[in-house]
């Protein structure tokens, strides 16, 4: 009864094909590869973190207030937004829709730039209150790890339109995808690291 | 498109995005605590695994990327955690001269 076999896809609801995700590595190696990688890059900040914070408890304590919350609140929404475009564009893709995956992909461009201009406001508006990377440890991880990651954003939504023109192209189809999938993960990595990133910069003090 | 994948992916950005305002709210009004740091790190846990499994999709995918990249969002959270409680103990261990 192989015809009457369904697949979950996205943790809810089914599909008759089985997703290229189902015990398969994700995309391909070589992006699982990057992605490690990027973890791990992101996993050194984390630590240095907490050591400069063990040392330096006053300025990480005071560092978050004199921060723009509202900028980093809305950089996590225009990030997790992003990263639900591009789930809604795998689940259009394997649908058959790929106009409508070609879609959501513009839509997760369209919250990169978002980002990156709220970022570059943000930054604009530290300078003018004398927030540097040099004014103290805090703002010295600050500028560091969302400089950082702010250079993410950027490449892979060059990524994203990769795949804009592959799908438009006729390269990525419902049958074959494989580079979306692994572009896709590689996207989501970034929104995972900056999931951390927020409430270590804004929120804990 | 299946009405039920619709709406799984529409409600793990929904509460994404109400714990989300959430970590902003704390971030405005709290005072710093351990029970504030505990809150703040179980809900980046809590994030994180929304991520991973709904919009990533690795709940079905190879054991060792799941399993590598869902502990990434134990170790992490747990880390700062444990190190706001006894940073006194990180300090002293980590310093260089």
């Amino acid at each position: 009864m192989l015809k009457d076999k369904v697949f979950p896809l996205n943790g809810a609801g089914v599909i008759t094909s089985e997703p290229e995700t189902v015990n398969k590595i994700p995309g391909n190696r070589a992006v699982w590869v990057g992605i490690f990688s990027e973890l791990t890059e992101f996993g050194m900040f984390f630590v240095i973190y907490v050591i400069a914070k063990a040392h330096y408890s006053q300025e990480f304590n005071q560092g978050p207030l004199a921060l723009n919350t509202l900028a980093g609140t809305l950089n996590t929404v225009a990030l997790i937004t992003s990263s639900y475009f591009v789930a809604k564009a795998m689940t259009a893709i394997r649908a058959g829709d790929a106009l409508a995956s070609v879609r959501w992909l513009w839509g997760t461009v369209a919250a990169g730039l978002v980002y990156l201009l709220i970022k570059g406001w943000e930054y604009g508006w530290n300078m003018e209150r004398g927030i540097h990377s040099d004014t103290n440890p805090f703002f010295t991880m600050y500028y560091y790890m969302t400089f950082n990651h702010l250079l993410h954003v950027g490449w892979a939504s060059c990524s994203i339109l990769w795949a804009i023109y592959q799908i438009k192209r006729g390269g990525y189809t419902t049958e074959s995808h494989a580079g979306l999938t692994a572009i896709a993960c590689y996207w989501h990595m970034v929104d995972l690291a900056w999931i951390i990133i927020f409430p270590l910069l804004y929120v804990l003090r | 498109m299946n009405m039920k994948t619709f709406n799984k992916l529409d409600a793990t950005w929904a509460i994404l995005m109400i714990v989300t305002l959430l970590n902003a709210l704390v971030a405005e009004t709290a005072e710093p605590s351990y029970l504030i740091t505990a809150i703040i790190c179980f809900s980046i846990a809590y994030k994180g695994r929304l991520v991973i499994d709904h919009f990533m999709e690795l709940t079905q995918a190879n054991d060792t990327i799941r399993n590598l990249v869902r502990s990434y969002f134990y170790f992490f959270p747990m880390l700062v955690l444990l190190t706001d409680i006894f940073s006194e103990q990180l300090a002293a261990i980590t310093r260089l001269s």
